[in-house]
């Protein structure tokens, strides 16, 4: 017998397809007994086996299995959050989706350990509509900031310090009113900061320093009367500091150092330019 | 006592409690009524395969009917009995031919069983080892298990 395994098994052999396939037991199980045998490999490294074949590439993708392991991750208590909260950014989209809507809590943090690839943000984050606090900072993260974000109505912080985000900050940013920490610091941020910028009436801290942010600075920034702290050193504003800022009450240090064209016409104490 | 027959005509006589353990038959009994004396036919399940069915529900049938809560418990895939790991070595036909008879027979704790010890077989090993375990053809194109591997940048190399 064991002759015929070593033909069997032996890659020089140039045996049919077929036979190959038919001695292959585990791909042709139905699909919910293969979700059924994945579900219990460790989930940080079932998603390897996605290389295996265009079936097993295709079962590990599928929402039933996304929806099979995030159900098996509530039941046993042992997988902690931060576990979740990794997994969740580097999984494949329909599981991202999955995980977003039954298991990211209201708050997530994250800091990648491993380096030195860089992925953009995936657009699943706007399923976490329960999300009060994203904090990413220093994770490798690039490309635009997806507009998904706007879905995260109840978010009152957003860190995305030491990332590579670039292009134009989402407009749909400007809808989260809830917000009451802003920060965009160390990206690689263009474009202007919109004048819808004074929705956000909640803010008490905007960092948007270390970017390449252009424009006139909104006279809308007046809007935000519980600012305490506004950084945006280190950019490439233009043109006059608006006169509005002056009735912010509450401001303690506006950093506007580091911005060739930036003029100030006023003497305000909390202005750094 | 009740009486089975296999795909291909073997007739088994096995006790109720060890016939319960499978719900389709458990259904069926209680469809057909007890004083039936006509063998349940079971096409799906060859004879063979029947026979470690049945040796596996005689191994069990003292077991205490699991706790509500127990399910949680039973979840992860290192907590198998010493007693199943070894009824599940065998060689990898009879192993699949057994999850699918379990599966169609809906025994749970035996499905359960068995797809535990498939995970257990993957665990730890790479893709190639994997492949070469259970003869998986890769059927990828060269630039379609690249543009995977990509993808799976963050878990390659653990």
């Amino acid at each position: 017998m064991e002759w015929l395994w070593k033909l069997l098994s032996s890659p020089s052999e140039t045996l049919p397809a077929t036979c190959q396939t038919q001695s292959d037991k585990l791909s042709s199980l139905p699909i919910e007994l293969l979700i059924q045998i994945l579900v219990h490999v460790d989930v940080a490294q079932v998603f390897r086996l996605r290389r295996l074949s265009h079936r097993f590439n295709s079962v590990l993708t599928s929402t039933s299995f996304a929806a099979s392991t995030v159900s098996l991750i509530e039941h046993n208590g042992s997988h902690n959050q931060s576990n979740i909260d990794s997994l969740f950014f580097n999984a494949p989209p329909l599981f991202q989706r999955a995980i977003a809507r039954r298991c990211l809590g209201k708050e997530v943090s994250f800091v990648r350990t491993r380096v030195p690839f860089i992925v953009p943000l995936p657009g699943a984050i706007g399923s976490c509509t329960l999300l009060t606090t994203l904090s990413l900072t220093n994770s490798s993260f690039c490309g635009r900031i997806p507009s998904e974000i706007g879905l995260l109505k109840a978010l009152e912080v957003i860190v995305f310090r030491y990332n590579s985000f670039s292009g134009a900050i989402p407009s749909e940013l400007y809808t989260l009113v809830n917000l009451k920490r802003l920060v965009l610091s160390n990206n690689l941020l263009t474009d202007v900061l919109s004048p819808d910028v004074g929705n956000l009436e909640k803010l008490v801290t905007l960092s948007i320093d270390c970017n390449r942010l252009t424009g006139v600075l909104p006279k809308e920034l007046g809007l935000l009367k519980q600012l305490k702290v506004f950084d945006l050193n280190d950019n490439c504003f233009q043109g006059p500091v608006p006169i509005e800022i002056c009735g912010l009450k509450e401001l303690q240090m506006m950093n506007a150092v580091d911005n060739a064209g930036l003029t100030s016409s006023f003497d305000f104490a909390p202005l750094y330019l | 006592m009740v009486k089975i027959t296999s795909s291909d005509n073997q007739e088994f006589t096995i006790s109720k409690e060890i016939a319960n353990q499978s719900v389709l038959i458990k259904n069926m009994l209680e469809d057909v009524g007890e004083s039936d004396d006509q063998p349940i036919p079971l096409p799906n399940v060859s004879g063979a395969i029947l026979q470690k069915v049945i040796e596996y529900a005689t191994m069990h049938k003292d077991d205490p009917p699991p706790a509500p809560e127990d399910e949680t418990k039973l979840k992860t895939s290192e907590d198998i009995e010493e007693r199943d790991k070894e009824f599940m070595q065998l060689d990898q036909g009879t192993m699949f031919e057994i999850i699918l008879a379990a599966n169609y027979l809906d025994m749970k704790n035996l499905l359960d069983l068995g797809c535990k010890t498939v995970a257990n077989m993957i665990k730890g090993k790479s893709v190639e080892e994997v492949r070469k375990l259970f003869n998986i053809v890769n059927d990828f194109t060269p630039e379609e298990e690249e543009q995977i591997r990509k993808e799976n940048e963050w878990c390659e190399d653990r």
